[in-house]
C-alpha cells in the first residue's frame, strides 16, 4: 500500500517534482563545485610553488666544506666527498616516490674560457682566462626506474622558471652546453657559437657548442652548464656528482612534524613516516642513497607550508559556505512544496491516516528526490569543477569519488530536514481547514 | 493626513471625483503615500514561513559576501608577506663601466654609487637592502685537537647580517638572536662549518689567510685575527657552509674599501609594484644591474591571481544559487497572496501598483537581510583573520554599502521574477477561489 501511494505521488505533479528535483540538484551543485576545487587547489598551488626550485638538498654525508656562493662550488674538481649516480634511481623507490617532482644532479668543475667566437673581435688580452665553474647535470634525462617505468628528470623540470633562448642540449651530447646569459653577454656569444674552456691540468683546453644562453636570475647565470656525462668525463670523475637538488610535494609541518624522532614510539613514528613531510622525506632520502645527508632548504619548505596552509583555510572557508548555501537552497524548495501539498495532507487525514503514516509518505518522498537530486547534483557540480578549474589554473583537476557519498548523505539530510518543520506545521492543521482552502 | 474613513480600505485616490472604473490605472498621489506604505508594513508584520525563509537567504547571503569582502585584502596582504620569506626578489650587481670593457667576473660595486639606493629605501617602508662583499678565507681553531682538520677554506660573506636577516627569514639561528647587529670581532657561522669545526657560540675561530673573489692582491694585508662565534646559521643552502662578518672588517682585511659583490633587496608589494620600483631603481642607479628574480615575483603574481580568481567565481555561484533560492521563495510569497492581490485589484489597484508594493516588500527584505549579514559577516571575518591568519582587519568603508547594495539589488531582482504571475491575476477568478 504505502509503496503504491509513494509511486503514485511519485508520478503526479511533475513540474512540482521537476523543480525540487533541480533545487536539491543545483544545491549539491555548488557544494561538490567547491568540495572538488577546494580538494585540488592546494596541490595546484604546491606545483606552482615548486617552480621556486629544490625544497631539498641531498650531499654526500662526509663532505668537505663547499667553497659556494649562491650554490656554485668553486671547490677543485677532485676535493671532497661525491655522492655515487648510480644511486640516484633510489629516489624514485623511496615510500613517498610520487612526491618527488623532479631531482637533478650537480657536478663542479672550476676552469676557464679562453676563447670566444671566432668572429668576435676582442679587446686585446680581455679573454684570457675568464673564470667560470663548468656545471654539469642533467637537462632532461629519462630515467629508467624498472621494467615498466621511466622518469623524466633534470634542469628542465626542476627549474621550470628558467628561460632558454636557443634550445637545451642532450644529455649525450658531449660538446653542447649551456652559456649564462651575463657570461655571455660579456663574450659576446650567440646560440650556436663556439667557446674553448680551459680546466685544470692534464685536461687541458676543451671546445662547446653553445646550445643556449641561460637566464635564470641567479648566479648560474654567470657559468657555463653542459651535460654531466661530458662534464664526469672531462674531471675524470666517472660516476659522481657533488650534490642533488630534490623538488618534493610536501604537507606544511604542524607540531608533530617537528616532534623529535629519535623519542617517537613505533607508532608515532610509521604516522611520521606515512605522512610527506618535508624532513620524513629527507629521512627517506637518506636511507635510500648511502652516505648521504639530505637536508630540507628551510625557506623555501616553510614558505611553502604557510602560503599552503592559508589557501587551504580560505578554501574551508569556501567549502563551509557553500554547504550553507546547498542547505538553503534545498530547504527553501522543501518548504515551498509542502506548504503547497497542505490540502493533500488534509485529504490523507481526512480519509484516516495518522500523522505517522502521512509523515511517512511525505518523507520518503523527500528522500527519493534527495537521492536522485544528490546524484545529479554531484555530477554537474564535477563537470562545473572541471571547466572552472580549466579557467583558473589552465589544468583540469579530476572525479573526486570520495566526494559523491557525503555529497548523497547530504543532499538527503537535509532534504529530510527541510521537509520535518512545515511537515510538522502542516500536520497540526485540521484537515477541515485546509480542505476548505 | 487626509484619510476618508469612508474609503480607508479602498483606493487611494482622494479626490473628489466619483470612484474611477476598475479598469483606470490608479497613480498615487502624494497623499497616498502614506497609506503605500502602511500597506507595506502591513505586509511585513504578519508572519509568514516563506518571508522569513527569504530573509534568511537573503542575511547567509549578505554575510558570506561581506565575510569574503572584508577578510579577503587582509588574507591578501598576508600572503604577499609570506611570498617575503623566500628571500630577497631583486638583486643589484655590477655593471660595465661606461665606455670600457665589459665588467669582469669579480668586479665590485661602488658603494657611493648606491647613494641613491638609501633615498628610495627611506621612501619604501618594508624595503630592506643588504650589501654583500664575498671573500675566501682560512678558518682554524684556536685550540688545537688532533683529530680535527687544521685549516679549511670557506667563503666568507661581508655584510649587514641584520638587514640579511630580515630579508631571509626563514633562515634559523642558534641562538636565535636577529635584532643586534654583528659586532666587529664577531662572526656567525654556517652549521657545516660550525660542524666541521665542532664550534658553538661563544667559541673563538682565528683567520689565517684572506682571498679576494677571483682576484689575489698581493698587498692585502694577511693577519691572523680572532673571532668569537655570536651564533650558529643553519639554512639547508649555500649558507651552512659559509661564514658571515661585519661588511666594514671584511672589506678592510681584503683592501676593497668602499666596495661590494652584491645588494640583496626585498622590495614589498605585489607584482606590479615591484615591477614599478625595479624600473625606478634602473632610473636611479645607471652604474648598477638591476636583476629581479624572476621566479619568485611572477610566481607570486600567479599564485595570488589565481587565488582572487578562485575566491571571486566561488562567491559568485554561491551569490548565483542563493538569488535562485530568494527568487523561488518570493514566486511561492507571490503565489500565496493571490488572494490579496485580487482584492488589491478588485479595488482599483493598477498592475504597477501591486508590484511597486512587492518590490518594496522585497527591497527592505533584502536591506534588513543585508545589514544583519554585513555585521555578522564582518564579525566573523574579524574573529577568522585574527585566529587562523593572525592579521587584523580594519572595516573598509567601501564594503557596507557594496554589501547592503548587493543585497537590496539581489532581493529586488527576486522580486520582479514573478511579475508575469502578479499581472495574470485576475480578481474575479481569484476571489472566487480558484
Amino acid at each position: 500500500m504505502l509503496a503504491r501511494i509513494l509511486l503514485e505521488s511519485l508520478s503526479r505533479r511533475r513540474r512540482r517534482k521537476v523543480l525540487s528535483f533541480a533545487a536539491v540538484a543545483l544545491g549539491m551543485t555548488v557544494a561538490t563545485a567547491v568540495g572538488t576545487i577546494a580538494l585540488d587547489v592546494g596541490d595546484k598551488v604546491s606545483r606552482e610553488l615548486r617552480s621556486f626550485g629544490a625544497n631539498l638538498s641531498v650531499a654526500p654525508a662526509a663532505d668537505s666544506l663547499a667553497v659556494s656562493i649562491g650554490g656554485v662550488d668553486y671547490r677543485p674538481a677532485g676535493a671532497g666527498a661525491f655522492l655515487a649516480e648510480a644511486q640516484l634511481v633510489q629516489l624514485k623507490k623511496i615510500f613517498w616516490r610520487n612526491n618527488i617532482v623532479a631531482f637533478a644532479p650537480f657536478l663542479y668543475v672550476p676552469g676557464e674560457v679562453r676563447s670566444g667566437p671566432a668572429r668576435r673581435t676582442a679587446p686585446r688580452g680581455a679573454m684570457s682566462g675568464w673564470p667560470v665553474v663548468l656545471i654539469g647535470s642533467w637537462f632532461e634525462k629519462a630515467l629508467r626506474i624498472d621494467n615498466l617505468q621511466v622518469f623524466v628528470t633534470g634542469l628542465k623540470k626542476l627549474h621550470p622558471a628558467w628561460k632558454i633562448q636557443g634550445q637545451w642540449p642532450a644529455d649525450d651530447d658531449r660538446t653542447a652546453c649551456l652559456v649564462g646569459r651575463r657570461l655571455a653577454a660579456q663574450l659576446g656569444l650567440r646560440p650556436g657559437d663556439s667557446l674553448t674552456v680551459a680546466l685544470a691540468a692534464p685536461r687541458g683546453a676543451v671546445e662547446f657548442v653553445a646550445r643556449g644562453i641561460l637566464e635564470t636570475g641567479g648566479p648560474e647565470d654567470e657559468q657555463v652548464l653542459a651535460p654531466l656525462a661530458a662534464v664526469q668525463k672531462l674531471a675524470g670523475l666517472e660516476g659522481k656528482v657533488r650534490r642533488v637538488e630534490v623538488s618534493a610535494l610536501t604537507k606544511p609541518e604542524d607540531a608533530f612534524a617537528r616532534s623529535d624522532v629519535t623519542r617517537m614510539t613505533p607508532e608515532e613514528f610509521d604516522r611520521w613516516y606515512c605522512a610527506p613531510y618535508v624532513s620524513s622525506i629527507a629521512y627517506q632520502i637518506q636511507q635510500a642513497i648511502p652516505d648521504s645527508q639530505a637536508t630540507p632548504v628551510y625557506q623555501v619548505a616553510e614558505t611553502e607550508g604557510r602560503i599552503l596552509s592559508r589557501v587551504g583555510i580560505l578554501m574551508g572557508l569556501l567549502a563551509g559556505a557553500a554547504l550553507v548555501t546547498a542547505a538553503l537552497a534545498v530547504a527553501s524548495m522543501m518548504l515551498a512544496t509542502v506548504l503547497e501539498r497542505r490540502a493533500e495532507i488534509g485529504l490523507f487525514k481526512a480519509l484516516g491516516a495518522t500523522n505517522g503514516q502521512v509523515a511517512l509518505v511525505f518523507l520518503l518522498e523527500a528522500a527519493v528526490v534527495g537521492v536522485l537530486g544528490g546524484v545529479g547534483g554531484y555530477w554537474t557540480g564535477s563537470l562545473l569543477a572541471w571547466r572552472l578549474a580549466l579557467a583558473v589554473f589552465g589544468a583540469p583537476v579530476g572525479i573526486h569519488w570520495v566526494i559523491f557519498l557525503p555529497c548523497l548523505a547530504l543532499a538527503v539530510l537535509v532534504t529530510l530536514a527541510g521537509s520535518a518543520w512545515p511537515l510538522s506545521r502542516a500536520l497540526r492543521l485540521a484537515p477541515a481547514t485546509v480542505l476548505k482552502d | 493626513m487626509n484619510e476618508d474613513p469612508k474609503i480607508e480600505k479602498g483606493s487611494e485616490q482622494v479626490t473628489t471625483e466619483p470612484s474611477p472604473s476598475l479598469d483606470q490605472p490608479v497613480t498615487p498621489s502624494r497623499d497616498g503615500f502614506a497609506f503605500f506604505w502602511r500597506l507595506w508594513w502591513r505586509a511585513l508584520s504578519v508572519k509568514r514561513p516563506q518571508a522569513a525563509l527569504a530573509l534568511g537567504s537573503l542575511f547567509v547571503a549578505a554575510s558570506i559576501t561581506s565575510l569574503l569582502l572584508n577578510l579577503y585584502g587582509g588574507v591578501r596582504r598576508r600572503m604577499a608577506e609570506d611570498f617575503r620569506a623566500y628571500g630577497a626578489n631583486v638583486v643589484l650587481g655590477p655593471t660595465a663601466p661606461r665606455g670600457g670593457t665589459e665588467a669582469r667576473p669579480g668586479a665590485l660595486i661602488d658603494e657611493a654609487s648606491l647613494h641613491p639606493l638609501q633615498a628610495l629605501e627611506r621612501r619604501t617602508p618594508g624595503m630592506v637592502a643588504a650589501p654583500v662583499l664575498y671573500g675566501i678565507v682560512r678558518l682554524a681553531r684556536t685550540q688545537a685537537d688532533p683529530r680535527l682538520p687544521e685549516f679549511v677554506n670557506v667563503v666568507a660573506v661581508g655584510t649587514d647580517f641584520r638587514a640579511l636577516r630580515r630579508i631571509n627569514s626563514g633562515w634559523r639561528e642558534i641562538p636565535a638572536d636577529s635584532k643586534s647587529p654583528l659586532a666587529s670581532g664577531t662572526c656567525i657561522l654556517g652549521a657545516h662549518v660550525a660542524g666541521k669545526l665542532r664550534l658553538k657560540a661563544g667559541d673563538t675561530v682565528t683567520w689565517d689567510l684572506v682571498a679576494a673573489p677571483a682576484e689575489r692582491r698581493p698587498d692585502a694585508a694577511p693577519l691572523p685575527s680572532s673571532y668569537r662565534v655570536a651564533s650558529v646559521l643553519s639554512t639547508g643552502a649555500a649558507e651552512d657552509d659559509q661564514v658571515f662578518v661585519p661588511l666594514l672588517g671584511l672589506q678592510s682585511r681584503l683592501g676593497l674599501d668602499g666596495q661590494v659583490s652584491l645588494v640583496e633587496l626585498a622590495l614589498p608589494g605585489e607584482t606590479a609594484q615591484v615591477e614599478r620600483t625595479v624600473s625606478e631603481l634602473s632610473r636611479t642607479l645607471p652604474g648598477v644591474e638591476v636583476r629581479p628574480i624572476r621566479q619568485i615575483i611572477y610566481s607570486e603574481g600567479k599564485v595570488l591571481g589565481t587565488i582572487r580568481w578562485l575566491v571571486l567565481s566561488l562567491t559568485g555561484l554561491i551569490l548565483a544559487i542563493i538569488g535562485i533560492c530568494v527568487m523561488a521563495t518570493m514566486t511561492a510569497i507571490v503565489l500565496e497572496r493571490r488572494k490579496d492581490i485580487g482584492v488589491m485589484k478588485a479595488l482599483g489597484a493598477g498592475d504597477t501598483l501591486v508590484i511597486r508594493l512587492i518590490l518594496a516588500e522585497g527591497a527592505s527584505l533584502g536591506f534588513v537581510g543585508g545589514v544583519a549579514g554585513f555585521i555578522l559577516g564582518d564579525l566573523l571575518a574579524q574573529g577568522v583573520a585574527r585566529r587562523l591568519f593572525g592579521v587584523t582587519v580594519g572595516l573598509s568603508g567601501w564594503s557596507f554599502p557594496v554589501v547592503c547594495g548587493l543585497t537590496v539589488l539581489l532581493a529586488a531582482g527576486a522580486t520582479l521574477f514573478p511579475v508575469r504571475i502578479m499581472r495574470a491575476i485576475q480578481p474575479a477568478v481569484v476571489l472566487k477561489g480558484e
